[in-house]
């Protein structure tokens, strides 16, 4: 055992993702010494000037956790025995990077994100009541686990401002504050401003599907990015390469926190970052009430021990569980419940033109939220909860096409071969995100077998869609059909309603935040109830879970965090004749 | 099946780093069946997928080297079974017929494996291994690889002179894609190919590229 450093540290932040990187980066330029740990590397931009590599980055997974060193186990319910996640145990033993955890190291899932950038609607925070509201209190499963959530629309709106402006995101605003004309999204939440970039530029497809969206009465809009549409502070715009969702980004266009945050903490001064080091043990005052510091694996395997004054679990939402799990604080049994994630339906076709499909990102996209959230039970009163359908018009390599090619079509032979000549240059796709209602049965523990290379405790899912949620997909497929024979596309093919992946990528609600310290982890803050000093910050706070990409609103929570950390006052819509 | 002329060529080595001769030219035959070449439209065997695969298996992935040497093994204990021959010696069509088996219809779902556990790398080990097991293994190995090594990026070692990306008409590498080139109706056949190694030349300081504009000066 070695004390890695003496010196006093105000705060230990652990992961350097989407959300920790906003948090150390913050708080070191408010003059806070900052040590955050990170198990993967520190990345500098070099590193992704040539990242245009689908071996490396798709086949070989080059940024997401592997099996082999970070093995997480699945099951479909209590009763079944769990094994390593199947949907990854492909013959190569590697898998798609979507249906795995996030990427490791400094900017963690920003790196890989698609940067799809979304703010909930003010309905989603009151899901539950809304849902009960409309269709009766029956409507949700019996064994559901649903709550809204501590804070509102409202609370929320000046942090997803800031994270627009602070970090970049491109899109068009359609809800503004004071403006006479609204935009295109006729159901958008209300914004004090616009986006500091414009959208992106759309890929030949994309205005297809807009155009046929308008004739069937629907009301598609251009989607926002975090990916820099022109230059954004020190970033290059986009070049649409078409090497994005999976991939770095070789110009910093995109919006990944280790450039977007971690430069201006390290400028700082205050802000040191340890990488190759797995923080395994969250470490407490003797009474188990205060956290005092970590004890991690440094980049050599040996343990070290770490304090501070306080302590920042940022890992993704499923790591966040676990080590607090393997770590001893879940007094009240609430660590892991609420597993939420996302079945996308995706839908794949092939367009009468070309849609040259390597090009561009696949947030160059429009979209239509007419069968978003509440609004679906106008059209199917069975659908607990709607969501966006997405265009998704580039952004696709050969391989990605070759795993993703209908189940009736050749996998092997000239059938193959003619398949992939014929097809690969007219795919399009479109998809939808509808997360799955969290029951007694949908939760995260520690796996009572598997252990990772250092004798620590595996994760284990317990995880199955439920029969709303295979409807609420379906709907949505149905909606699809009808815009792709709109847009003329007579061969298509789509995923089934309970998708064989349970990981999307997208996992949330495993450390629930709420007022109540007995039924929930965390409080809106991310202050743990349990152990003072401590934060858990993510995904993992949801209390519910909708149609929109989590990250906008997981970096928009840690913005709140950070003026909590700080004794600052919560920022509030700076338009105050706008009311949200 | 025809080796490159000019093997001396850049990117073009017939090299192996784990295979036997004999154990390439299988895995090249199972791989042109996997990717049949026909016409203009390149094969396995002309993207040169075996020496991906065989590069990839002394670099990212060792712990598929048993899977390849046992498999091979199996392979040919089958053959001499069944066809009394070597798999490279049989028809294309009795060639076709052992990949139906082992991978499943080329319409259809993958032939089931009657192991469980494929991320266990160690049954070699083990005595009791079911041979016919590992034919299974091997050719939804082969299947990924195959298709990888058509695809990669040419210093991988496979898709030879783009011939992947042609087929299919994938511009490869590209800085990025101009608002003209986004334009629906655009003939995207107008972009050059590049690979990683044509972005690496157009980076600025590299010093080959010094010492080549050197050598232009001169």
């Amino acid at each position: 055992m070695i004390m890695a450093n003496s010196r006093k540290i105000d705060v230990i932040v652990v992961g350097a993702g989407a959300s920790g990187a906003i948090v150390a980066s913050e708080l070191a330029q408010q003059g806070l010494k900052v040590v955050c740990l990170d198990k993967g590397p520190r990345y500098a931009d070099e590193d992704f000037r040539l990242k245009h590599d689908e071996i490396r980055y798709y086949a070989r997974g080059a940024i997401v956790p592997h099996m082999t060193t970070d093995p997480m186990t699945w099951r479909e319910t209590s009763a079944d025995t769990a094994k390593l996640l199947p949907w990854v145990d492909g013959p190569l033993g590697t898998a798609n990077p979507l249906h795995l955890p996030p990427s490791l190291g400094t900017g963690g899932g920003s790196i890989h994100w698609g940067g799809a950038c979304w703010r909930f609607r003010d309905t989603e925070f009151r899901m539950k009541s809304v849902v009960e509201d409309r269709l009766g209190g029956k409507a949700l499963p019996d064994n559901h686990t649903l709550v809204d959530w501590p804070i509102s629309y409202a609370d929320l709106e000046p942090y997803y401002d800031r994270v627009e402006w602070e970090l970049g995101i491109s899109g068009e605003g359609s809800n503004i504050a004071g403006a006479v004309d609204k935009g295109d999204n006729p159901w958008e939440a209300p914004r004090q401003r616009g986006y500091p970039m414009p959208a992106l530029r759309q890929g030949p497809t994309d205005q297809l599907f807009a155009d046929a969206c308008s004739r069937l009465g629907f009301h598609p809009f251009r989607t926002a990015a975090a990916i820099a549409s022109v230059p954004f502070k020190d970033r290059q715009g986009c070049t649409y390469c078409g090497y994005c969702h999976g991939f770095p980004c070789h110009v910093n266009a995109k919006t990944s926190t280790h450039v977007a945050s971690l430069p201006y903490g390290l400028a700082s001064g205050n802000l040191e970052i340890r990488d190759y080091c797995r923080v395994y043990n969250v470490n407490r005052s003797k009474d188990g009430s205060r956290a005092i510091g970590v004890s991690y694996y440094d980049h050599q395997g040996r343990s070290a021990d770490l304090e501070a004054d306080r302590v920042v679990l940022a890992c993704y939402a499923l790591e966040n569980a676990r080590l607090m799990l393997a770590s001893g604080i879940n007094r009240n049994g609430q660590v892991g419940r609420h597993f939420m994630t996302h079945a996308f339906g995706f839908f794949m076709g092939v367009t009468p033109e070309p849609s040259h499909p390597y090009m561009g990102p696949l947030v160059a996209s429009t979209a239509i939220e007419d069968f978003s959230g509440e609004l679906v039970h106008d059209h199917d009163r069975a659908v607990l909860w709607g969501a966006p359908i997405i265009s998704w018009g580039g952004d696709f390599q050969p391989l990605e096409i070759s795993h993703a090619m209908p189940a009736n079509a050749p996998r092997w032979g000239a059938g193959y071969r003619d398949w992939m000549k014929n097809n690969y240059g007219h795919v399009w796709s479109m998809y939808s995100q509808t997360a799955n209602i969290p029951t007694h049965e949908t939760y995260v523990d520690l796996d009572p077998q598997r252990k990772d290379q250092y004798g620590q405790p595996a994760l284990r899912m317990t995880h199955g869609w439920g029969e709303a949620d295979k409807r609420a997909v379906e709907f949505l497929l149905k909606q699809k059909r009808r815009i792709a024979r709109e847009m003329g596309v007579t061969y298509c093919w789509e995923e089934t309603t309970s998708p064989e992946y349970h990981l999307s990528t997208h996992e949330v609600g495993t450390h629930r935040m709420g007022e109540d310290p007995a039924t929930s982890v965390v409080d809106m803050f991310g202050h743990s109830h349990e152990c003072r000093n401590l934060f858990v910050i993510g995904g993992g706070q949801f209390p519910s879970y909708h149609g929109y990409n989590p990250t906008q609103t997981i970096q928009a929570l840690a913005y709140m965090t950070v003026d909590h950390m700080l004794d600052r006052p919560l920022a509030s819509p700076q338009n105050s004749g706008a009311r949200f | 099946m025809s080796l490159q002329s000019d093997p001396a060529a850049a990117g073009q080595s017939i090299a192996l780093t784990y295979f036997s001769d004999f154990q390439a030219r299988t895995v090249e035959v199972i791989a042109e069946r996997v990717i049949p070449g026909e016409g203009s439209d390149a094969g396995a065997t002309e993207a040169g997928v075996v020496y991906y695969i065989d590069r990839t298996i002394t670099g990212f992935s060792t712990g598929l080297q048993r899977v390849y040497r046992l498999g091979l093994r199996e392979l040919e204990a089958y053959c001499s079974r069944k066809y009394s021959g070597q798999f490279v010696d049989l028809t294309a069509e009795e060639q076709d017929e052992i990949l139906r088996v082992f991978l499943g219809p080329e319409v259809g779902p993958p032939a089931v494996h009657p192991q469980p556990g494929l991320m266990d790398q160690d049954e070699g080990d083990n005595p009791g291994y079911d041979h016919l097991g590992l034919l299974y293994r091997l050719f939804a190995v082969i299947r990924e690889h195959a298709i990888e090594g058509y695809f990669c990026d040419p210093i991988y070692g496979g898709n030879r002179n783009t011939v992947g990306w042609k087929l299919v008409g994938f511009p490869g590498t590209q800085w990025g894609y101009s608002e003209e080139q986004m334009k629906p109706g655009y003939d995207a056949t107008r972009i050059a190919i590049k690979t990683l190694s044509d972005l690496r030349f157009d980076l600025e300081n590299l010093p080959l590229k010094k010492a080549n504009s050197r050598q232009e000066e001169q």
